[in-house]
């Protein structure tokens, strides 16, 4: 387990393609580019408040199209949160998640006081649909995480990705704003209650 | 009364004409009669042949039997050698590797000889010192009884005019003797059948023998060559007699067919379960392209994996720094021709290889408006698995790995881009004719290829088949003795008469 340090560290998994980059992408930055570059590893850092001060949040992008054990234990052993992404238009890319939630439990221990958000992408493209809703809150059930269903291109549920991953970290309070609005963040969590499910 | 003892004598008399103790027998076991002697011999003088063979000392358990092995003696050995030497060494990761193997060797040759003893020396010399020596002495026995019988039929004829109570005596003796030969007559036949059974097992436990050993030598290959993904590419290359490893090649034929236009090729996860398939097919040498020329991206997945398993990386730990530096060179001339020197350093294998792949990913890059994979997306999912640094342990490789694969980028994307004007030789594989695209885009040295490598590799790849095979013996009759052996799933099973 990482010392608390001043860093928040969220590591991003999934298969090739299903739109790690454009999540943390609309999230970090606002916008969403319909371009086509695979991701060999990005890090991004954004200021949030933390136990009434301000920590680090930072955002692992990993790649999705090969995937090093080592680089990947390290890069878990390293994370505090996790966010595994697959892509509703892509069985195969939950499927792929399997090992990689696997290979977290297996560094961590028991993944009960560990923030993880299975996250269904791209829930824009629901005329190529291929994984349920249901399916997903199935998988988050049995993985005892959080499930949402999100898309990057239509900033649908991105920021709520986030916010409900850090609410999930017991041990420290954080939130994205950092001027200390507390009860708007309460607020909005409360809202939020409806759409992702919570185990 | 008369009367019927006559047509009894008849009845004998045309039976029994001669006195040659095989006319009483039918023809097929007279022909089998004739059989006894020789197998006799042959058994006698094969197991003393094959007991010569055997390298450990019979009657002992197979693991006692290993220690004492020359090959066993040799892997002590080496595992004492290799002691010596530091761990980065490779003579004593070449030393380890052999020392498991000849351990593996010697293990699997005392087990062979273990079941060889028992399925086929013990058989052998039951037949020769038990079975055929019993036969031989109820054959003796049957030809004196036929003598005796003859005899008392001639004395009963000559007498045939005595007195009744002497007739009747003699009529006695006679159907005695009958009686006698017939159940010695019996016998003898019966051991003739099974000595006729046992031609069956005879040659079926030669038979046996070879495949034992062919299962040995086959499961040999099987742990210790056939594995392809993780093999040292030119120790694979010399071992297959290719120039392009297989699985490049196999992966890169069936890419050529179906994935050239799949977007996010390389990039998109395929099913893991057809992947480790297709890996498993490679490296047992037979891969069915119709069944996997389907799922394109389980082919590159396969292929990425080929080169990420190599104990060495395709462009080689050596010129590892060297690669960034000519990257890192601003003028593009420059750099392409830092580039050429460096290609030409590579082993001539490595070479051949790499210029097979950046080929055809310069061919796939060329689809960019359909597959999206253009030479920086292609470096950027591929460029990893073929180029790495020599690493101490994984922090270390973690730790240069996340640096370097951004470089690597550098490295392999002009690579792809100006792969005509790096690699100068003819294209070695079949350029798809891809409709709705018009090919003018090509670059001049790629030519339309050659069929014949593509029959010379669909052959290599049938011809290799191999698995372990499973046998059983079967013969119609009663007795059966099974011998079951459970670590090679080779059953043997002779079925006798009694």
């Amino acid at each position: 387990m990482p010392e608390q340090s001043n860093d928040y560290r969220v590591v991003v998994f999934g298969a090739g393609g299903v739109g790690k980059s454009s999540l943390v992408l609309r999230f970090v930055k606002g916008t969403f580019r319909d371009t086509y570059i695979p991701t060999v590893e990005d890090t991004y850092r954004q200021v949030i408040s933390c136990d009434k001060s301000v920590c680090t949040l930072q955002i692992t992008d990993t790649t999705g199209s090969h995937q090093f054990p080592a680089m990947q234990r390290l890069s878990i052993s390293k994370g505090h949160a996790f966010i595994l992404v697959y892509s509703i238009t892509s069985r195969q890319s939950l499927e792929e998640l399997k090992p990689i939630y696997q290979q977290v439990l297996a560094i961590k221990g028991s993944t009960e006081s560990i923030p993880i958000m299975l996250v269904g992408n791209k829930s824009d493209e629901m005329a190529q649909r291929e994984v349920e809703t249901k399916e997903g809150e199935a998988q988050a059930t049995a993985w005892k995480c959080a499930f949402m269903e999100t898309s990057a291109k239509t900033n649908s549920n991105v920021k709520e990705l986030f916010q409900e991953l850090l609410a999930l970290e017991k041990k420290r309070d954080m939130s994205l704003s950092i001027d200390g609005k507390r009860s708007g963040k309460q607020k909005r969590a409360d809202k939020l209650k409806g759409k992702c499910s919570v185990m | 009364m008369l009367r019927q003892s006559l047509s009894i004598l008849k009845q004998l008399s045309s039976v029994t004409k001669s006195q040659d103790a095989t006319e009483l027998l039918h023809e097929d076991l007279v022909m089998v009669e004739q059989r006894v002697e020789p197998a006799k011999k042959a058994a006698q003088v094969l197991h003393k042949k094959l007991q010569a063979c055997m390298q450990s000392q019979s009657g002992l358990e197979a693991e006692k039997r290993m220690k004492k092995l020359p090959l066993m003696l040799l892997s002590i050995s080496m595992a004492e050698s290799f002691k010596d030497f530091d761990a980065e060494s490779s003579i004593r990761r070449v030393l380890e590797m052999c020392c498991f193997m000849e351990k593996m060797l010697a293990n699997m040759l005392a087990d062979f000889e273990v079941k060889v003893e028992k399925e086929v020396l013990e058989p052998l010399n039951k037949l020769s010192e038990d079975d055929l020596p019993e036969i031989l002495k109820n054959k003796k026995q049957f030809a004196k009884l036929t003598t005796d019988w003859n005899n008392a039929r001639i004395s009963r004829s000559q007498g045939s005019t005595g007195p009744q109570a002497k007739q009747d005596g003699l009529r006695e003796e006679v159907e005695e003797a009958w009686r006698k030969l017939e159940s010695i007559k019996d016998q003898y036949s019966a051991d003739l059948l099974i000595t006729d059974c046992f031609k069956h097992p005879l040659p079926r436990m030669f038979k046996n023998i070879s495949e034992l050993k062919e299962d040995n030598s086959q499961k040999g290959e099987l742990s210790v060559v056939c594995k392809v993904y993780g093999e040292p590419l030119l120790s694979h290359l010399s071992r297959t007699n290719r120039d392009i490893a297989a699985p490049i090649q196999e992966c890169i034929h069936m890419l050529l067919r179906t994935g050239m236009r799949e977007e996010g090729l390389f990039r998109l996860a395929a099913a893991a379960s057809v992947v480790k398939r297709l890996k498993t097919c490679l490296d047992q040498g037979t891969v069915d392209h119709s069944e996997f020329s389907m799922d394109p991206h389980a082919v590159a997945g396969a292929l990425k994996c080929y080169l990420r398993e190599l104990p060495e990386p395709l462009m080689t730990f050596e010129l590892y720094t060297d690669w960034f530096k000519a990257a890192g060179e601003k003028d593009l001339t420059e750099k392409l021709e830092q580039f050429r020197v460096l290609l030409k350093k590579l082993p001539p294998e490595n070479y051949n290889n790499l210029r097979y792949l950046v080929q055809f990913l310069s061919l796939l890059s060329e689809e960019q408006a359909i597959n999206k994979m253009t030479p920086s997306n292609v470096a950027i999912v591929l460029g990893p698995n073929l180029l790495w640094p020599q690493a101490e342990g994984e922090v270390a490789l973690f730790d240069m790995a996340s640096a370097s694969s951004v470089q690597v980028v550098t490295v392999i994307e002009p690579l792809i881009q100006y792969s005509s004007s790096l690699f100068p030789e003819a294209v070695s594989f079949e350029v798809p004719d891809l409709p709705e695209v018009p090919d003018v885009t090509l670059p001049s040295p790629v030519t339309h290829s050659v069929v014949a490598e593509k029959e010379k590799l669909s052959r290599t790849v049938s011809s290799s088949s191999s698995t372990t095979s499973s046998s059983s013996f079967h013969l119609p009759l009663s007795k059966t003795s099974r011998y079951w052996s459970a670590r090679t799933d080779l059953y043997l099973e002779f079925r006798i008469t009694t």
